[in-house]
């Protein structure tokens, strides 16, 4: 009866271990994979913060130069500057704060001290309009700002960030990457290994490149492009910088 | 018997042993193997993570900083950090990342870096790297940045020209030695005017020098700033220029020599249409001659009178007073009221056209131009409108889902009175735009507001949302925003369109692309396009993307007022004219690499002059053409358009692909 027993035991047993450490190997797995994601996510606050920095500190974006000693205060904006931002990068990231791995669009909020609170007064806005679609990593926060006006005035803001980490922003960057190293001669040629997951299409009338089959997303790139359409899957890509255009094959 | 069942369970226990000891093995080998692969290739990721983030500090600090930036110990790698980028070279390996910042330096290449230093000069508003311990020390041979964040003066910054590390701690406007590392194009915070030499070109003006009275005459900003252009404003120019001022009368001329320098302005000068240059005591005998610079040191220059047309006199050259507007049929000043120039009898046309207003009166063209009364008995307008031929449909795609929601396919629905020729909007569309079929182009390809916006909330259940000819063609030439995907309901934009509050109303009506078609359609019919020359386009299907726009024929033979620029050369091509878009070109040179059916106010294409026998017709034109960039693609998808609920099933006729 006892030899029957093990018989029957001893198999299960053995089924149970392998179950173990199947669910052990799915358990670390998984912790790891989460880990990862917090680590991507805290990647991108970083980056959506050094953005934000950047535009409100540098010179070359949106930072306010006093006239006389043309130094820069900390996270204080020129107005002026605002207004050109808003016109001219209305669809596109500005070159001072591009990121190629990333898109972003910024909106700038005057605040208001009113009766009922804080509020709302005027807004800016520039970067990207569309995105990558689906179910990308984002971040979206914001930092307070100085809109200086005058030596005088100056009122508070809040300058917030979208900022999108997606297939689309990815490999529109590396093509915007490519057009501005061509400009500068310093590089006519690349390749690029891609696993897409929703089909790339090109559309020469408004010089964008678009992401997704049912509803589509577009960016506007910087140089013209001859580019045949991609499906999903893998791709390897050749860049050929070739008088102003890029020639991907 | 006994014994060999014992020896069983013994067998069966070491063997359990044996394959669970083996699955452990296997188990903590395969994490870490993984682990040990994932973690070199990151450690390396990181290290160009934090140099991006690094710089990117850097470049984000209002003022001068230096950042001591360590590379882990242990790790063998090469560095390239150019244009926003960083390549860690490490074995036969590399990884790439990229940062936001500009550095206005570069390239550098480190091998095998131990630590790098980076830093920030405020002045000249460059990033500087160096693999070595940030450290400023003026008594050695080597120039270091970072003596700028630490106020000193690193001499060998200053004697060796080919550094590139402007220090402003050693360099004043007072130096009588010319560091070229603080003369450029670009500002380094100091003018160096040691580096300008008189009468003599280097192809730099710099802007440090911008309104720094320095006692020469820079020959590059003079140069590059001349006859109108403005810009780096060199006071001693052309004042300090030797040889060059004569006096006569108590005036100072500067002799002609073609140049006008008009770097210097005066910003509250006589007119906004006028440039005019500070009182420098030098007359500039070119710039008395132009009409349009006024130099006050001139005597009796004509450019400086204050002139300006007074209300009901012709403006022909010299602006009208404040509050008048200058109507472009008559050029009459006229006080500026709402439908000023209206009621003269003369038809008046778009911005830029002979008899349309001037440029930069956009506004007032988009509120008061259009004046009914005046275009009502013009000879150039209505001429072919005889209204639709009675099939007012238009298709929109509604959304298949799954039980869970998910979208699984696209279900055509016709919908009706939508294509609406010779409406009254249509009508007035055309009159803003000379009955001209090259001005109607002009709008549709131009940005908002001239072009038609798109509101991206209509692709929320755009069945039950399609607006008509009529209303979307009135509210596009009404929206005046530009942001040109708009989006009326803030939940529900598709993430192309943008959601503005302020603007919410306005968007309400400009509809989508199925909108965009039929609205234009209906013009080109009203304008006298044959019924057999132009059609709505539709396309879409699983794995295609949907749209709608227009195709039109090119005939050589149609009257002038019918022949788009785009067409010249392409006789009996089809040209894509996509309003949603804001484009016009060939058919087959546009990505469209998937057409459905064709169809107008006549019907579809396939039940006129497509139709090969009672029962079925070609679904488009035999000469029409996809994209010829991928037409194995185009042939393949056309059974995706669902030819049985488009064709089929409304309207019981077979469409046939060609």
């Amino acid at each position: 009866m006892k030899g029957q027993l093990s018989f029957i035991i001893k198999p299960i047993t053995l089924v149970m271990v392998v179950a173990l450490l199947l669910l052990l190997y799915q358990s670390i797995s998984t912790s790891i994979g989460r880990q990862k994601k917090i680590g991507e996510t805290l990647d991108l606050t970083a980056s959506a913060t050094n953005i934000l920095l950047i535009l409100a500190n540098s010179r070359d974006c949106l930072a306010y130069e006093a006239p006389l000693s043309k130094s820069l205060y900390a996270n204080a904006i020129d107005v002026n500057r605002l207004d050109e931002f808003s016109k001219s990068y209305s669809g596109i990231e500005p070159e001072c704060a591009r990121s190629f791995d990333f898109g972003w669009r910024i909106t700038i909020t005057e605040l208001r001290n009113t009766a009922k609170g804080i509020v709302g007064d005027k807004n800016w806005t520039f970067g990207a309009r569309q995105f990558s679609p689906g179910n990308v990593p984002s971040v979206d926060f914001g930092m307070p700002v100085a809109i200086v006006y005058s030596e005088k005035i100056v009122k508070p803001g809040i300058m917030s960030i979208h900022l999108v980490d997606g297939e689309l922003e990815k490999i529109a960057g590396v093509f915007d990457w490519d057009c501005a190293m061509g400009r500068m001669n310093k590089l006519t040629k690349s390749s690029l290994g891609i696993d897409i997951k929703s089909p790339i299409t090109y559309d020469s009338g408004t010089n964008s490149l678009c992401s997704g089959s049912k509803i589509k997303s577009c960016r506007i790139l910087d140089c013209e492009m001859a580019f045949k359409n991609l499906d999903q899957g893998k791709h390897v890509l050749t860049i050929n910088y070739v008088n102003g255009k890029l020639v991907i094959k | 018997m006994k014994g060999s069942v014992v020896l069983s369970e013994n067998l069966l226990a070491i063997v359990g042993i044996l394959i669970s000891f083996v699955l452990i093995v296997l188990v903590v080998q395969l994490v870490f193997s993984q682990q040990t692969t994932a973690m070199y290739e990151s450690i390396y990721q990181s290290v160009a993570r934090d140099i991006s983030t690094a710089i990117d500090r850097a470049v984000a600090s209002a003022g001068s900083i230096a950042i001591q930036q360590d590379m882990p110990k242990g790790l063998k790698l090469n560095l390239l950090i150019d244009y926003k980028t960083i390549i860690v070279q490490y074995d036969t390996y590399s990884v790439t990342n990229y940062f936001s910042g500009l550095i206005h330096s570069g390239p550098y290449k480190f091998l095998d870096p131990k630590t790098l230093c980076i830093v920030k000069t405020n002045n000249d508003n460059r990033v500087t790297i160096t693999d070595k311990i940030c450290s400023c020390k003026t008594n050695d041979d080597i120039c270091d940045p970072e003596c700028v964040v630490e106020n000193k003066c690193d001499s060998k910054c200053a004697s060796d020209n080919k550094t590139g590390v402007c220090n402003p701690f050693c360099a004043n406007k007072y130096s009588t030695q010319c560091d070229k590392n603080c003369y450029a194009n670009e500002k380094t915070g100091i003018c160096q005017v040691a580096c300008i030499k008189e009468n003599e070109e280097d192809g730099i003006c710099s802007p440090d020098c911008n309104n720094v009275k320095k006692g020469v005459c820079d020959l590059d900003c003079y140069n590059k700033y001349s006859n109108g252009i403005t810009g780096v404003c060199d006071p001693d120019c052309p004042s300090m220029m030797k040889g060059k001022i004569l006096e006569q009368n108590s005036v100072k001329y500067k002799t002609a020599d073609g140049v006008c320098y008009t770097g210097c302005v005066n910003k509250t000068g006589i007119s906004k249409s006028k440039t005019t240059l500070p009182k420098d005591g030098i007359c500039d005998l070119d710039c008395d001659k132009t009409k349009n610079i006024c130099d006050p040191d001139c005597p009796n220059s004509p450019a400086c009178s204050d002139i300006c047309i007074e209300e009901g006199k012709k403006s022909e050259g010299d602006p009208c007073c404040e509050g008048l507007v200058k109507c472009p049929s008559d050029n009459i000043c006229k006080k500026r009221t709402t439908l000023t120039c209206c009621g003269n009898g003369i038809c008046e046309w778009r911005p830029g056209t002979t008899n349309g207003w001037e440029s930069g009166n956009k506004i007032q063209w988009e509120t008061f131009y259009t004046c009914p009364q005046d275009c009502s008995d013009d000879p150039h307008t209505k001429t072919s409108c005889a209204g639709g031929l009675g099939f007012n449909k238009g298709v929109c795609y509604n959304d298949i889902l799954d039980a869970s929601g998910q979208w699984i396919g696209d279900e055509p629905v016709w919908v009706s009175n939508l294509i609406q020729v010779c409406n009254p909007e249509a009508e007035s569309f055309l009159d803003r735009r000379n009955w001209d079929i090259k001005e109607v182009i002009k709008s549709i390809s131009s940005p908002v507001p001239e072009g038609w916006a798109w509101d991206g909330s209509r692709y929320r259940d755009a069945c039950n949302r399609m607006v008509n000819a009529q209303t979307n063609t009135g509210v596009n030439e009404k929206y005046s925003s530009d942001i040109a995907m708009c989006c009326s309901e803030g939940g529900f934009c598709d993430g192309r369109a943008t959601y503005d509050p302020t603007i919410a109303a306005d968007c309400n009506g400009v509809g989508f692309c199925a909108d965009h078609a039929i609205g234009l359609l209906s013009i080109l019919r009203t304008l006298g396009v044959p019924a057999d020359h132009v059609y709505i386009v539709f396309s879409g299907g699983p794995g295609t993307p949907r749209h709608a726009w227009v195709a039109m024929k090119c005939n050589s033979t149609l009257p002038v007022n019918l022949q788009p620029d785009e067409c010249q050369g392409n006789d009996g091509k089809w040209l894509s004219l996509d309003a949603t878009g804001h484009f016009v070109k060939l058919l087959d040179d546009s990505s469209y690499n998937i057409l459905c059916i064709f169809w107008n106010d006549q019907g579809l294409y396939a039940q006129n002059k497509g139709k090969i026998d009672a029962t079925k017709g070609y679904a488009y034109p035999q000469d029409v053409k996809c994209s010829t960039t991928d037409m194995s693609n185009c042939a393949g998808r056309h059974s995706d358009c669902g030819y049985d609920k488009l064709c089929k099933k409304p309207f019981n006729v077979e469409c046939v692909v060609p």
